[in-house]
């Protein structure tokens, strides 16, 4: 378990899967998400099963009363140039603009840096979800690029905006403790 | 086969392992590449069993460039990240041989047609190592535009170093 201030990041299980069924299918929570809904539970079944095969690492989020709000995770690792990319999603919607978000990814993004040592972490991320980019700022990350044309949306082609923080950015905004701090 | 004047691309197949053997042990390939995925070195089975776990992903698509005079394998392009949902793919070519720019683009631009025009792509995108500047004029005079410069995504030669995000969208492509 990774422990945050706001939330602590578990495992994603199958004990789970009524939520990512429930979140996924929400077209107000998946607005800004790459993802192709409609799924079934079944489908997520399999998505949960398949976490492990395909080298990525999946978190629920959970508040600190144990209630799931959410998944975050870290994918397309490359252990040799230390770097990765992530992704949130917050399904619980009463939960959004509470600073869950941010703390999830500040969780995710000290894990990655303090613990695997890595050395840039990537998102990739809507054109128009302006809040989600201020709240990646604020954790770090920089805008390096625009993709454009990137996905379908609503039968329109959109943008999506590359964003990165490196360990040097990290570790600047959290330097190390020192064993008496 | 796709056929232009001085390339085609052939679908990579297994009678193709020793071409790829030579390329991945070639320090000169390797730097180029800027690949996380590259294994020190490769002996035959490897190679052979990066070529069946090839062959068996939907998707991706590996097309060798073969030279038209003779048959000569030269490089490879992939074409990867297809998704039956979405019509982007990233593109990544693999130059085993001697650099040749005339070659390189226009098997690049052969690919390029292949993916808009055969398989209904919209958009392709390329990570480049920005120290290639080969590859990167190779792409630019296909028509790929460069979007962003991805810092330090990559360690070669002792240093961190960085690549260039380049796209090319279907209406922006020249026809080849």
């Amino acid at each position: 378990m990774l422990i945050g201030e706001k939330v602590d990041l578990v495992a994603a299980d199958r004990a789970y899967v009524p939520f990512y069924t429930k979140w996924i299918n929400d077209p107000e929570v998946t607005q800004w998400l790459k993802v192709d809904p409609p799924m079934s539970q079944e489908m997520e079944q399999g998505w949960v099963d398949g976490i492990q095969k395909e080298g990525r690492m999946v978190f629920t989020i959970l508040t600190k009363d144990g209630r799931p709000i959410g998944n975050t995770g870290i994918e397309e690792i490359s252990w040799r140039y230390r770097r990765a990319s992530i992704g949130i999603m917050i399904g619980e919607k009463d939960h959004w603009n509470r600073g869950y978000g941010s703390d999830a990814v500040n969780t995710l993004l000290r894990y990655c840096f303090e613990e695997l040592g890595m050395r840039r972490v990537e998102l990739i991320t809507d054109s128009d979800n302006h809040r989600a980019q201020k709240a990646y700022a604020k954790c770090g990350f920089k805008v390096e690029g625009v993709m454009r044309q990137y996905r379908t949306k609503n039968g329109r082609l959109v943008d999506d905006v590359m964003m990165a923080i490196l360990s040097t950015d990290w570790f600047g905004l959290h330097p190390p403790k020192t064993p008496e701090e | 086969m796709l056929r232009g004047e001085l390339v085609g691309l052939v679908p990579l197949q297994s009678t193709d392992e020793l071409a790829l053997n030579r390329w991945l042990n070639d320090p000169r390939v390797r730097r180029a590449s800027g690949r996380p995925s590259w294994k020190a070195c490769y002996n035959l089975e490897q190679v052979q069993d990066i070529i069946r776990d090839r062959l068996a992903q939907p998707s991706r698509y590996d097309l060798i460039v073969t030279e038209t005079s003779g048959g000569q394998p030269l490089g490879m392009v992939e074409i990867t990240h297809l998704h039956p949902m979405r019509d982007s793919a990233q593109i990544t070519m693999v130059w085993g041989e001697k650099e040749d720019l005339e070659k390189e683009v226009e098997a690049l631009a052969l690919a390029v047609t292949y993916a808009f025009n055969s398989q209904g792509l919209h958009r392709l995108w390329a990570r480049v190592p920005s120290a290639q500047q080969g590859m990167v004029d190779a792409f630019q005079q296909v028509g790929f535009r460069v979007e962003g410069v991805l810092r330090e995504d990559h360690f070669s030669g002792g240093i961190w170093r960085d690549s260039l995000l380049l796209s090319l969208l279907s209406a922006e492509a020249r026809p080849c």
